[in-house]
């Protein structure tokens, strides 16, 4: 111990001193030891430990099982999705070959803006020449 | 107590065994075990005035360690007080968790070194006219104190494990035993000093 604090104001004198000593000796030797229990505890968590870290890294997951057309489905989502893309690609290669009369022409479309959608078009190729006419530079 | 469990050579630091046991040498764990487990378990104790508690934080301070071993770097920090630390922080985090007024019990008890009643009954009042004392003191000068006269720690290897100075140490232990000679110097004769 420090005898740092001897002769400063308040400090313990020689034979509080020693009985301290004295009594902190007596408090260390009877402290008790651990446990068998304890140090078996402990080493055990070391094995695990050391265990978990040797282990192989976990292996990948497991491929889904199913057909390739399942498994193409589900990779874009499922069939409803699936279906959707199918229905899209075909209206997509109809327009493509029947040209934007087909779609200009479809009278389903007239009835749901309220337009005669061939006028339109028509109108709206004529004011197309027109401003090339006007804008020759263009 | 016996020990079932080998100390390591004194000549294989820490910081060796350590090594060893990240690369897979469970002897060097229980070289390590055998070396710091004790300790960081009385600290525990004496902190916590709970045997079962203490040995709880003590293993989980333990188990810091192994976890910690592949990442340790050597020179940065010293093991012994590392571990020390963990295990006051870890106890500091119970204490203060604990509802007041349960965080001292009675002294623990003195082991049986097969003396006379008289002589039990004595060692026994002085353990815990101690320790009464003792847990009395402010929390850190309570911890620095401890660390220097049951765990007989150096001042410097305290200042790590408080995370303070060493100036701040001597300041701690110098206050904490004042503190004690005060409440125990009216004891002296009933405690067989005089």
């Amino acid at each position: 111990m420090s005898r740092a604090d001897t002769g400063q104001p308040g400090a313990p004198d020689r034979g509080t001193d020693e009985m301290l000593e004295a009594l902190f000796a007596e408090a260390r030797a009877a402290e008790p030891g651990p446990s068998e229990a304890f140090l078996a505890r402990v080493l055990g968590d070391a094995a695990d430990v050391a265990a978990e870290r040797a282990a192989p890294a976990r292996p990948p997951a497991p491929a889904p099982r199913g057909s390739l057309v399942t498994r193409l489905a589900g990779a874009f989502g499922g069939w409803r999705a699936v279906a959707g893309l199918a229905a899209c690609a075909a209206v997509g290669f109809w327009v493509g070959f029947a040209g934007p009369d087909a779609v200009t022409d479809l009278p389903v479309l007239d009835t749901l803006t309220g337009a005669d959608m061939t006028l339109a078009y028509e109108q709206t190729s004529s004011e197309f020449a027109l401003l090339v006419d006007s804008y020759p530079e263009i | 107590m016996t020990m079932a469990f080998d100390s390591a050579p004194t000549e294989t630091s820490d910081e060796t065994l350590l090594a060893r046991y990240a690369g897979g040498d469970q002897s060097a764990a229980r070289a390590l075990t055998a070396r710091h487990a004790p300790r960081a378990l009385a600290i525990a104790r004496r902190m916590l005035r709970d045997q079962a508690e203490a040995e709880d934080v003590a293993q989980e301070a333990m188990l810091r360690l192994w976890r910690i071993a592949p990442d340790w770097r050597p020179g940065e920090a010293k093991l012994s007080t590392w571990l020390y630390r963990v295990t006051s922080n870890l106890c500091t985090d119970r204490l203060r968790r604990r509802r007041p007024g349960v965080t001292l019990d009675d002294a623990p008890e003195v082991s049986d070194g097969a003396p006379s009643v008289q002589q039990s009954l004595e060692a026994r009042e002085r353990a815990s006219a101690l320790h009464g004392a003792i847990g009395t003191l402010p929390e850190r000068q309570r911890i620095a104190l401890q660390l220097r006269h049951f765990d007989e720690l150096s001042n410097i290897e305290i200042s790590e494990v408080l995370d303070t100075s060493v100036e701040a140490v001597e300041s701690l232990l110098g206050r904490a035993r004042r503190a004690l000679a005060a409440a125990l110097a009216e004891r002296q004769e009933e405690l067989g000093f005089r």
